[in-house]
């Protein structure tokens, strides 16, 4: 069976049993993925193979897995780039986001900082949930609810992390529905030698950078994403430091937003 | 370390302006452009500027942003300085560290030498304070988890690497907090680069490491990195290495 995404704007054919694309359709956040009638611009096939599926696009083997839903995290996570590389319309950010009266709280940064504890956090704390894998904006700089299921990783021992993806209903989120501005910019990796949180404020065009920094279009779209992140940056508080425990750091956060 | 005239260079007389001499007399830059292929924009007091030939995005501190911007009318340093409320050595040393980083027009080779020097003497530079913040513009893989989790138990077999998805199989992106730069002030390099005319490739010489402490001097921090982007150490006024 074939289906077309409408992904960021941008249209990924996926060619897979119909099981698989059951799966995706379960995966995809939100209204900024949609089947469409398009024809797609790049195509992605999913291959069984014994007990296994193998997921290629164009000519490149992305994997071989034994479990579909794994199979097709990936599948979902290769569109994603793919389309935010090329969007016209929105920008993404990799970063955690989280909202409290309607005012966006956005945390970017590499994996294994701790983003999606932060965010945890934040939701028990009474957050709306928006994102966990990207802050998506608009061209006006808004930020766009992408809820993709946290992703959350303990250290299993042996240099082995499991990896739980939890839904915002498991999580008894709520979930952002609308654009938000967003207020405050924070780059807080978890340290395990501190007790609170160690943070400063700094310039807007620090916000910009941390955004410019883990922005997935950034080298192929440059002026664009530097248009949308200064718009972004030049509204909100930026803050810069390390974080104890993410209950400490969630509290910081939602009384430093309320100023 | 800025020595107030004590330090003498051939065709650098960093103490003139102490002993009288009128700044217009002594050794200067002599047309600044900026490179016109840069993006840039002002984010409240300061302008990022993104270059994409190095891969790095900057944030200009204020003085050397006011700098900037004056240079896209005039060339001369004396009229940024009457533009900017800057003192000549404010001046200079905002030009230095533009230099350093790559965003002025390549100099020639006298003009490098003494922008070298400079900097290693920390001309201009003022304090420790960084001038200039930069990060490295990352590739879709970098700014991305990734969905392989490759190490949940069912994960990827047959050599997958979680494919374009993976942070890990792109190279780490290397983004360090310095202890010398302004609060929160960090640099990272993971690639090699030309800056300028201040080329880079790893901090693996000698050659490198003088350069590495001159833009630090300037006020630009730097995370030494190899060539596959993992930070070996970082360069710090105050660091031995520098």
């Amino acid at each position: 069976m074939t289906t077309t995404w409408r992904c960021f704007g941008q249209r990924a054919g996926l060619v897979a049993p119909a099981r698989f694309l059951q799966i995706m359709e379960l995966l995809a956040p939100s209204a900024l993925w949609r089947p469409c009638e398009d024809l797609p611009d790049k195509v992605w096939t999913v291959v069984p193979r014994r007990a296994r599926v193998m997921v290629e696009t164009s000519g490149e083997v992305l994997g071989e897995w034994q479990d579909e839903l794994e199979a097709a995290r990936v599948t979902r996570s290769s569109i994603e780039l793919w389309a935010a590389d090329r969007s016209k319309e929105h920008v993404a950010v990799h970063a955690a986001v989280v909202a409290r009266d309607d005012q966006a709280i956005v945390l970017p940064g590499p994996s294994g900082i701790g983003k999606s504890t932060l965010a945890l956090a934040l939701i028990d704390s009474g957050a709306t949930y928006y994102s966990d894998e990207f802050a998506v904006f608009n061209r006006r700089g808004e930020v766009l609810p992408y809820p993709r299921p946290l992703a959350l990783r303990q250290a299993k021992g042996e240099g082995r992390v499991e990896v739980r993806h939890l839904s915002p209903s498991e999580l008894g989120a709520v979930v952002g529905q609308r654009p938000l501005s967003v207020k405050v910019i924070a780059s807080l990796p978890f340290d395990p030698g501190l007790d609170a949180v160690d943070v400063q404020q700094m310039s807007p065009a620090m916000g910009a950078l941390h955004l410019i920094e883990n922005s997935v279009a950034a080298r192929s779209q440059p002026e664009a994403i530097l248009d949308v992140v200064a718009r972004v940056a030049r509204k909100a508080r930026t803050l810069q430091g390390k974080r104890g425990p993410s209950e400490e750091a969630a509290q910081f956060l939602l009384r430093y937003l309320a100023r | 370390m800025w020595r107030n005239g004590l330090v003498a260079l051939p065709g650098i007389d960093v103490g003139a302006r102490r002993r009288g001499q009128p700044v217009s007399q002594r050794p200067k830059l002599s047309s600044p452009q900026r490179r016109r292929e840069l993006l840039h924009r002002r984010v409240g007091d300061r302008v990022v500027v993104l270059d994409t030939e190095t891969n790095l995005a900057m944030a200009l501190e204020p003085s050397v942003a006011a700098v900037w911007t004056a240079l896209e009318g005039t060339a001369d340093p004396e009229v940024v300085a009457e533009q900017t409320g800057l003192t000549p050595e404010e001046v200079e040393g905002s030009l230095v560290a533009l230099s350093a980083a790559g965003l002025l027009e390549p100099l020639d080779s006298s003009e490098r030498s003494m922008i070298s020097r400079r900097a290693v003497l920390g001309v201009g530079a003022g304090a420790s304070a960084a001038l200039i913040s930069s990060v490295l513009l990352p590739t879709p893989a970098m700014a991305s988890s990734g969905a392989g989790e490759t190490t949940n138990t069912n994960g990827p077999v047959a050599g997958a690497s979680a494919a374009s998805g993976s942070a890990a199989s792109a190279g780490s992106l290397t983004t360090t907090a310095t202890t010398a730069g302004a609060p929160g002030s960090r640099t990272s390099s993971p690639q090699p680069h030309s800056s300028g005319g201040l080329a880079f490739t790893g901090l693996d010489s000698h050659d490198d490491i003088v350069v590495a402490a001159g833009l630090i001097a300037a006020g630009v921090t730097v995370v030494a990195a190899n060539t596959r982007g993992s930070a070996k150490r970082s360069l710090s006024q105050g660091d031995p290495q520098a």
